[in-house]
């Protein structure tokens, strides 16, 4: 099968691709302490040049803003693969168990998923970091909380599109059962939409880490971009950088993620590709 | 081998009951070729798929499916599952959705092979699809189904309904949609398949029908309203519906029959067909008719003949 990569997937590709490597580079890349402060050398503007000591200048505690926001863009990745992937496991076991199910079972489920919808998520998200404070965890938990209905949703409508298909029939009648039908024929064959949803919900979750992060809500032990924000924002007007570098951090790394949503959505598009059949 | 007794498939509908299938009764014999045939809609689908359990869960059926000695509607799902594919296979009716679109052909016939405890080798494959008129198969197996024609996708449909060697085959409407050469290679391959098995023939298409089949049964609004030998059959029709059906091919007038058949949701008190029938007779309209031996080889549900 031949990939065809559009433009918003070759400019999604990059921006996260460089976010990626940079996270996982981190302690290489950074040219200071992350936590080191330096009350001499606080609001240091940036000097944009890689030989000086803080090419992106410091904070109000003279900590490097280069450093920190190169770790914090690790916690952000590391937060949104982890609700991401919790999510998407088991929002689409419980979507595709519904939709294939049916009946009772279905209803009960998708009641459950509209109980979660009804609250908005922001607020759930609260409740929940409020509760755990502090840790990753609980902000994994408090998102992943709102963010599995997604998948949920995504996954029921896909299968019950895909479960009357005839080649599921097809398999019936040839004496197969539904274990063997879900994972050969089920699955694969709702792949696509999920992936394009996973994508996007990467950018919007590292977003919402970021928000409650903002809010004091989020992770207090480690630098963490929403944090950085929020602590240049009493210097806005002198030190703008402060808050300018970590908003730029968040901004290329969910607009690559969306980007690159965006891209998979156009190549998984039936209008597009007559090469593939697709559920999306 | 295949004996079907009185089946009636029901749906629950907030209209009332809908029954698109009404006291069918019939045989395949052992290597016979069992064609029904009837315009859409009249419930042969419906026939098929209740053979071997594949109708919707919210359908009713009653009456009595006998494979052998099996009762097939007493049996439990998991001893169905070892019927299915095994002994009895299925063709369904559209070759481009019958197959799932993101593996290919081999991975498909593998995955068939293996859950009906064969052992999927290359050479068995090949071979199977060979029986099936495929000419290269090497190249094909290794294809898609979006990469492969019509008539190429539907020889791997019998082909998957044939892999594990199964005594009967039901299939329904293997040649729809398919042009006139690919339809006349595809029958043939049937006719060659057919001398080692029993097949239930489902279509619309009297050639089809003529080329292949031992007895056939025509079904309007679902009920059988004449089963004959073939022979008898194509030479002679008693049931006037069987009659104009014969009459609308275009090797004979053509003549399209007028009207349309009852809507399930319709009750009809007398004859389904008496609306359209050109013999009506005077209890046509309010005394239904019953599936009457007339002849050795022939049965025929119309009053004109009891
Ligand atoms: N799940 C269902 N619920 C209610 N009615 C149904 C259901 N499935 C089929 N029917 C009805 O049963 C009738 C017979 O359907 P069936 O699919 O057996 O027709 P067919 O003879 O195979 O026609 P075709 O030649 O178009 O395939 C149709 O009128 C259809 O509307
Ligand atoms: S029973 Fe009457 S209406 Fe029905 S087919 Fe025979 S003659 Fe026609
Ligand atoms: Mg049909």
């Amino acid at each position: 099968m031949k990939i065809t990569i559009n433009r918003s997937m070759s400019i999604g590709l990059l921006l996260a691709g460089v976010m990626v490597l940079v996270a996982l580079f981190a302690p290489w890349l950074a040219p200071n302490d992350p936590y080191q402060a330096n009350l001499d050398e606080r609001l240091v503007s940036p000097t944009l040049t890689a030989t000086s000591e803080y090419p992106l200048g410091t904070d109000h505690l003279g900590r490097c803003i280069l450093s920190r926001a190169l770790f914090a863009t690790r916690i952000s990745l590391i937060i949104g693969i982890s609700v991401i992937s919790l999510s998407l496991f088991t929002g689409t076991v419980i979507g595709a168990v519904s939709g294939y199910v049916g009946g009772v079972v279905d209803e009960v489920i998708m009641r459950v998923v509209d109980a979660f919808l009804s609250f908005p998520g922001m607020f759930v998200a609260l409740a929940v970091a409020g509760i755990f404070g502090g840790s990753i965890i609980g902000l994994v938990v408090a998102l992943a909380l709102v963010e599995w209905t997604v998948f949920a949703r995504i996954s029921r409508g896909s299968v019950i599109s895909v479960k009357n298909m005839d080649f599921v029939l097809a398999s019936r009648s040839m004496g197969a059962g539904n274990l063997h039908i879900l994972r050969y024929h089920i699955l694969p064959n709702i792949t696509s939409p999920l992936l394009v949803i996973a994508t996007l919900g990467m950018g919007y979750v590292i977003l919402a880490a970021a928000s409650l992060s903002f809010l004091g809500l989020g992770i207090s032990s480690y630098p963490e971009l929403g944090m950085m924000v929020n602590d240049g924002r009493y210097f806005l007007q002198s030190a703008p950088h402060v808050m300018f570098v970590p908003g730029m951090f968040i901004v290329s790394i969910v607009l690559g993620f969306n980007f690159i949503g965006d891209g998979l959505r156009d190549i998984f598009d039936p209008k597009d590709t007559k090469q593939r059949w697709r559920v999306f | 081998m295949l004996k079907l007794r009185d089946v009636r498939i029901s749906f629950p509908s907030e209209e009332g009951v809908l029954v698109p299938v009404d006291t069918v009764d019939l045989d395949v014999n052992r290597n016979e070729t069992f064609t029904i045939i009837g315009e859409s809609g009249c419930g042969k689908s419906l026939i098929a798929n209740s053979i071997l359990g594949l109708l919707p869960k919210d359908a009713q059926v009653s009456g009595r499916i006998y494979l052998e000695d099996d009762d097939l509607l007493t049996l439990t799902e998991k001893a169905l599952k070892r019927i299915r594919g095994r002994r009895v296979g299925m063709v369904f009716q559209n070759p481009s959705s019958s197959l799932n679109p993101v593996f290919t052909m081999r991975s498909q016939l593998a995955e068939i092979m293996k859950y009906s405890g064969k052992s999927a080798t290359i050479n068995k494959m090949t071979e199977i699809t060979k029986s099936v008129g495929i000419d290269d198969p090497i190249r094909r197996l290794a294809q898609y189904p979006h990469q492969l024609s019509g008539g190429f996708k539907q020889r791997f449909a019998v082909a998957f309904g044939t892999a594990s060697d199964p005594d009967m085959l039901i299939a329904d409407e293997p040649t729809t949609g398919l042009d006139i050469t690919i339809k006349i290679q595809l029958i043939e391959m049937l006719a060659q398949l057919h001398r080692e098995r029993s097949i239930l023939l489902i279509t619309h298409d009297l050639d089809v029908a003529y080329t292949l089949s031992d007895r056939i049964a025509v079904m309007y609004a679902g009920e059988i309203v004449e089963i004959a030998s073939a022979s008898a059959f194509f030479s002679r029709q008693f049931h006037p519906y069987a009659r104009s059906l014969m009459d609308s091919h275009p090797s004979r007038d053509m003549k399209p029959i007028p009207g349309t058949a009852p809507h399930i949701s319709q009750k009809v008190e007398g004859c389904r067909f008496n609306d359209r029938c050109e013999y009506g007779h005077a209890c046509c309209c309010n005394k239904h008719p019953e599936l009457v031996q007339v002849d050795v080889d022939r049965f025929v549900r119309c009053h004109a003949y009891a």
